[in-house]
């Protein structure tokens, strides 16, 4: 290294070690967290091989009522028993916590009877498929001694957490509007060789059960965005309709949404199992930048007219079309002192690694979940309403009382 | 079929007999697709009945398991259990799911059997001899670049040189935990077995649910036939049944085979040339390999055990043989092997009444 690289380099250390660190270290225990994965289909041994990187957690029990799921997912999990009952895994005293990743209309029994078992719940969100079920599960976990998480991962996940600080900080300064979408071209349908099963296994396109897109994928950005802003949904447009998959179905494959967030500000929402174009992100459009957010990456957009910050000159950037992005890197400070800052685009892990983590942390380290039962439960009930004005294609009116959970 | 960018040209289904046994019979097929492991992966599964959208809801959750291992097995993946297993395993036993660890077993064991010639844990090497280049010339966020997946955009920026890091022992193994300990740092590389790994899986759902015919194939070099196509002509004389024709290309002319319940992976360095050079790295000379064969086809027949990893086997074994120019001593048991070297062609012991 010359001295001019050196003065380069630790001139931009030390402006990159403003940037806040967001990547904590794993947690540890002398006695790993007992869990139980209740659910074994393609979320449920996503969880299994997220719990395997976690050292303070043992996963002892998967339960599945489908013999083929629970013979796959132990396939995956060594020493883990298998079990088609969850209050079988309930009964076991050194199970300590229970992760429920079933069907959404099943959650309020599990989750309701883990708590009154005294175990600890991390519940896949959204919580529920109607808001009385939300308010059940929310109100169990406001009488109990154990922890509950709510499954929005964007709480957790590190790249989220460091653009928030940026968001909360002036650096986008007034709020615009916001863009979001989730889409992915499949079917949204899941084999079953059992005929007897299938409207079990297919419980997305079942409109007695299904939340639907809305639902079940805006849910997650509703959340994210209710988190950035300090914003509730005050009023809700939703259209939908089949456009890809006339295979009989009724639940719509591609939805919109229109969102008040208070009187001035709008969130968009497209939903498609129709097209994969830009898969699952978050845009947030403010007075000095744009936000924009991937799930494993993010980037703050600058306007000409923003002030600079001194760290942003050594930032890793990368072009879209006419547009540079700052690349937020969540350990940036570390990975500049190493000369690696272009190395840590992206996360070390899987967001939904961060979001168990945030679950074993706070049993291990007593420390607040990354979203609890009574967030979890706003979002999930925003998500059920935004669903509602789609089925009925009328728009909803939210007030405080109708997020509110006891 | 045309193979995308990225691909090695060495092997294609032959489109006109596929024509002829999958889509110009009655029956209409599926052709789903996706891309993964910066490639693309194509299953055609003919009508069985039980109607198209559930047919659809098979391969969908066949190809969902390959996108998901496309995105785990990169090392150019932060999030990736190859990177987490490089940031953790040198510090103390890591747990990994078993499946994985099924697969890093195999790896440990044809790099025993084949004396090293394929090894794993060449990726500091390979990472030498400017294979793990990208489009961009950035770290590819997206796919597995290994051996015969690497864009060939970087050239060579180094020669000999001396192999310090790698071996067959680098990896240690704790079965009833499933869990893996590496004795020092090093740097994964499963380029060389993950498409045929993501097939297997593949394969393996297909076959849970029932289904009887399908090919799979990975950037047309990893393929996995599971039964045949629909109305399907046995070989005359009645030797065998029929099975989806697959066409190897090579120097001395394309050879077709008819593909039944077996695993193939072919391999051909010319394929994959940078500077001149094949895009092979020869762990004995810690280098480009020379007088590598033209052309390598691996074959094993699919099993009945879940557990089996054919697919990946395969992939594993087109190295010794491409670097050996022989069909290796230690192949599986009913494996065969088709190579070309030098302009002369053994087909070994692959049965002949394949050949179509």
């Amino acid at each position: 290294m010359n001295r001019r690289d050196f003065i380069h380099t630790s001139t931009g250390l030390a402006a990159i070690a403003l940037m806040p660190e967001v990547l904590a270290a794993a947690p540890r225990s002398a006695d790993p967290i007992g869990v139980a994965v209740i659910g074994a289909g393609r979320q449920g041994r996503a969880i299994m091989g997220e719990l395997q990187k976690l050292t303070a957690a043992k996963v002892l029990v998967l339960c599945d009522n489908d013999a083929g799921r629970l013979r796959s997912g132990l396939g995956r999990a060594a020493g883990a028993e298998g079990v088609d009952d969850y209050r079988t895994a309930l009964e076991r005293r050194d199970v300590q916590a229970v992760v429920i990743a079933t069907p959404t209309h099943e959650h309020r029994a599990i989750a309701v009877d883990a708590m009154a078992a005294g175990k600890h719940v991390y519940c896949e969100a959204p919580l529920a498929h109607t808001i009385d079920d939300t308010r059940a599960i929310a109100a169990a976990a406001a009488g109990s001694s154990s922890l509950f998480a709510a499954g929005f991962e964007g709480r957790s996940n590190p790249v989220y957490r460091l653009a928030r600080t940026f968001y909360r900080s002036d650096s986008v300064r007034t709020l615009i509007a916001v863009r979001s979408q989730h889409v992915q071209k499949t079917s949204w349908r899941f084999p079953t060789s059992d005929a007897a099963r299938e409207r079990a296994v297919n419980w997305r396109l079942d409109p007695e059960v299904s939340i639907g897109l809305a639902g079940e994928l805006a849910a997650h950005q509703i959340d994210v965005i209710r988190w950035y802003t300090s914003l509730d949904p005050t009023s809700i447009h939703g259209f939908g309709s089949v456009r890809l998959w006339e295979d009989g179905r009724t639940i719509a494959d591609t939805v919109q949404l229109v969102i008040g967030l208070g009187k001035a500000v709008q969130m968009q929402w497209l939903g498609s199992l129709a097209t994969s174009f830009e898969s699952r992100n978050e845009i947030l459009h403010g007075e000095n930048a744009t936000v924009k957010l991937a799930w494993s990456h993010g980037w703050m957009f600058k306007e000409a007219d923003a002030p600079t910050q001194g760290w942003e000159v050594y930032a890793n950037k990368q072009q879209f079309h006419s547009d540079e992005g700052i690349t937020l890197i969540a350990d940036a400070t570390k990975l500049a002192s190493q000369g690696k800052l272009k190395d840590g685009v992206g996360l070390p892990n899987p967001s939904l690694y961060y979001a168990l983590e945030d679950f074993i942390r706070a049993i291990v380290e007593k420390k607040p979940v990354g979203c609890d039962a009574v967030e979890g439960a706003k979002s999930t009930i925003a998500g059920i309403l935004a669903n509602q004005s789609v089925v009925r294609g009328e728009a909803v009116t939210i007030d405080a009382a109708t997020l509110g959970v006891a | 079929m045309i193979p995308r960018g990225g691909d090695s040209p060495a092997a294609a289904i032959d489109d006109a007999s596929a024509a002829t046994c999958a889509v110009g019979a009655p029956e209409p097929v599926l052709l789903l697709a996706c891309e993964a492991m910066r490639t693309r992966f194509e299953l055609v599964l003919p009508d069985d009945g039980r109607g198209a959208a559930a047919l659809r809801a098979v391969g969908e959750a066949a190809l969902a398991e390959i996108v998901g291992l496309g995105e785990t097995l990169s090392r150019f993946r932060r999030d990736g259990v190859v990177r987490h297993l490089e940031r953790t395993a040198p510090g103390g036993w890591t747990r990994v799911d078993c499946e994985l660890f099924a697969l890093l077993s195999l790896c440990a064991q044809v790099c025993r059997l084949s004396d090293g010639l394929f090894d794993v844990t060449l990726g500091s090497l390979m990472r030498t001899h400017g294979f793990h280049g990208s489009r961009d010339g950035g770290p590819d966020d997206h796919g597995v670049v290994g051996l015969e997946h690497a864009n060939c955009s970087a050239g060579f920026t180094a020669g000999v040189t001396t192999r310090t890091t790698t071996s067959c022992d680098a990896i240690e193994f704790d079965p009833v935990a499933c869990a893996v300990r590496f004795p020092r740092p090093l740097e994964l590389d499963l380029g060389g077995v993950a498409k045929g790994f993501a097939l297997d899986r593949a394969a393996l759902i297909l076959r849970e649910h029932g289904i009887r015919s399908a090919l799979i194939h990975g950037g047309t070099s990893s393929i996995i036939a599971i039964g045949s196509p629909p109305n399907a002509q046995g070989e005359a004389g009645g030797q065998a049944a029929g099975g989806w024709s697959i066409a190897i290309a090579s120097p001395v002319g394309n050879r077709r085979l008819l593909l039944r319940d077996a695993a193939l992976a072919v391999s051909a360095p010319h394929g994959r040339m940078v500077d001149g050079r094949p895009h092979v790295i020869d762990p004995r000379r810690s280098a480009p390999a020379v007088d590598a064969a033209d052309v390598v086809a691996i074959h094993i027949p699919l099993a009945d055990d879940p557990a089996a990893l054919p697919a990946a086997s395969a992939d594993a074994w087109t190295k010794p043989a491409l670097l050996e120019s022989r069909r290796p001593a230690h192949l599986p048991p009913g494996a065969s092997a088709f190579i070309v070297h030098q302009g002369r062609t053994s087909l070994d012991e692959l049965p002949i009444a394949l050949w179509a």
